[in-house]
């Protein structure tokens, strides 16, 4: 019975030490055990998908994530996303319900080609240039604010010292420059304010097309092809259109075949992978929004195309091989209803 | 790229499975033509009240990893659960997926009871959903597009999402990609 107390507080403090170590030892031990081999970022290769990673730089550059997006008034956790990213799987796609499923090679977790994880690396490294790109430009401004700082400290010296020299004359001229200056200022801060909202508006642009990718159908995501619901369709597997209108467009147009399925496939999967809406129809400067691409039956399709800075909603036919009901009148035009068939109906 | 087909993860589904197995060794060693009825039976267990059918899908699973075989998913709506029942041959094989909290149970028919699944992963770019390691491996677009239209923000850009459950059924780990590769 000899002091019990003074073993206590030992005892007691060597527990909250072992605590106080396990602590320190659980990052290390989480951090390997989640550690995890990121491949380095590689050069995008660009296909025909249109450039649109930018956005990703964009909607960090312009202050958390572009303005389209609803911000929340409270902190940030960090945490809101933090839960499961699988569910129910319970309500209804906007593509509906599938009742066949014709993927190749069964079920399987393993990728299916490196080029999937090549997409990946692309959109970030894209991200990551679209960012660079931001910072530098900030850098680039910055430095010529101080060059015109220092320039005009030095022009002040040179005037003082001359106006000192020349009171006569001097008084005029500095006038004269004074106003020069001026109206050379105000047209430099135009300048600025006209590159600063076309600045904003490409980020508006931006935001909606990812707005817009972020709203695309289910089945606009990897493995697309097998993941459109409707599963049945006319198409193609020709070695040149058997649309009756095709030889002798073909032969007044020049062109002796269109795109290849491969071609339009590839771009839509480069798409996909960097998060883009749109793909550039080969040989023409249609951007095709791949996720509008809707069957309307077994041979007709709905879809919307971006012209320059048009967008127009149209339909049709793979079968007949029309627009709109009509013959396509340009090459560019039966590559758009090729592209728009082959997303839709297209084999894999 | 191998997703949780861990000693601990297996023996683990395994040993859940086998909580039933003393109750279902006489069952078993009367004949496979009892099983065949029980599966059978579980097949057809009539839809309780409420229940909705969301769709059938004619596709393919594979189960432990095995060959891909020809498969009818049949997906019901059962109150605050969706029931996914594959049946492949013989086999019958219902998975139980709820919300709020995420949680998913195997059917075990001879206890009949749901009991947890340790794991489950999501390839979008095969269309695959697996269930407790490899055991039980399906194509179902539609469960991946209705998750992809759901899930928007935190499915973006992401191929391969895996999640695993702890013993009270919770989800105690989610991983994306890369970082799949690490989780053990």
């Amino acid at each position: 019975m000899r002091h019990p107390r003074t073993a206590r507080p030992r005892r007691g403090f060597g527990l909250l030490l072992a605590g106080l170590l396990a602590l320190l030892a659980l990052p290390t031990g989480a951090a390997q055990a989640f550690s995890a081999s990121v491949p380095a970022p590689q050069d995008s290769q660009e296909l025909l998908a249109r450039k649109g990673g930018g956005g990703g730089g964009s909607r960090g550059g312009r202050g958390g994530g572009g303005g389209s997006r609803p911000s929340a008034s409270r902190g940030a956790s960090g945490f809101k996303s933090s839960g499961s990213s699988l569910n129910r799987g319970s309500n209804k796609p906007s593509g509906g319900w599938s009742s066949r499923s014709n993927q190749k090679g069964g079920p399987s977790l393993d990728a299916r080609r490196s080029s999937d994880n090549r997409g990946n690396n692309r959109g970030f490294a894209r991200s990551d240039r679209a960012s660079n790109r931001n910072g530098n430009r900030d850098d680039r401004n910055g430095n010529r604010d101080d060059r015109t700082s220092s320039r005009n400290d030095r022009r002040d010296d040179r005037s003082g010292n001359r106006d000192d020299r020349r009171d006569d004359r001097g008084q005029n001229r500095d006038d004269r420059r004074d106003d020069r200056n001026d109206n050379r200022n105000e047209r430099r801060d135009d300048r600025w304010d006209r590159r600063d909202d076309r600045w904003n508006d490409r980020g508006d642009r931006w935001d909606r097309r990812w707005d817009r990718w972020d709203n695309y159908p289910g089945w606009a995501r990897p493995g697309w092809g097998y993941a459109r619901p409707w599963n049945y369709g006319w198409y193609g597997g020709w070695a040149s259109p058997s649309w009756g209108w095709w030889g002798a467009s073909a032969a007044a147009w020049g062109v002796t075949t269109l795109a290849t399925a491969a071609i339009i496939n590839a771009a839509v999967d480069d798409a996909v992978n960097s998060h883009t809406t749109t793909i550039v129809v080969p040989n023409t400067d249609y951007r095709l929004l791949y996720g509008s691409v809707e069957p309307l039956n077994e041979q007709s399709v709905s879809f919307s195309v971006e012209s320059g800075d048009r967008e127009v909603a149209m339909n049709a036919d793979c079968r007949q091989g029309t627009l709109d009901g009509r013959n396509p009148s340009t090459a560019q035009e039966a590559e758009l209803l090729n592209a728009a068939c082959q997303v839709a109906f297209g084999d894999v | 790229m191998t997703l949780f087909p861990t000693p601990v993860g297996d023996c683990l589904f395994i040993q859940l499975r086998n909580t039933s197995a003393p109750r279902f060794g006489l069952l078993a060693s009367c004949s496979s033509l009892i099983s065949a009825l029980v599966l059978a039976g579980a097949w057809s267990l009539p839809a309780s009240a409420g229940a909705e059918t969301l769709y059938k899908l004619k596709t393919t699973c594979s189960i432990k990893g095995g060959q891909p075989q020809d498969c009818i998913v049949e997906a019901i709506n059962e109150g605050d659960a969706t029931i996914y029942t594959h049946k492949i041959g013989k086999q019958v094989q219902k998975i139980r997926i709820t919300d709020a909290p995420v949680s998913m149970s195997l059917w075990d028919p001879t206890s009949k009871t749901w009991v947890v699944l340790n794991s489950a992963g999501a390839r979008f770019s095969t269309n695959t959903i697996c269930f407790n390691g490899r055991d039980l491996c399906v194509v179902n677009p539609n469960y991946l597009n209705s998750v992809r239209e759901e899930k928007t923000e935190a499915l973006a850009g992401r191929d391969l999402v895996g999640v695993k459950f702890s013993r009270d059924g919770r989800v105690s780990l989610t991983c994306y990609d890369e970082a799949c590769e690490g989780v053990k």
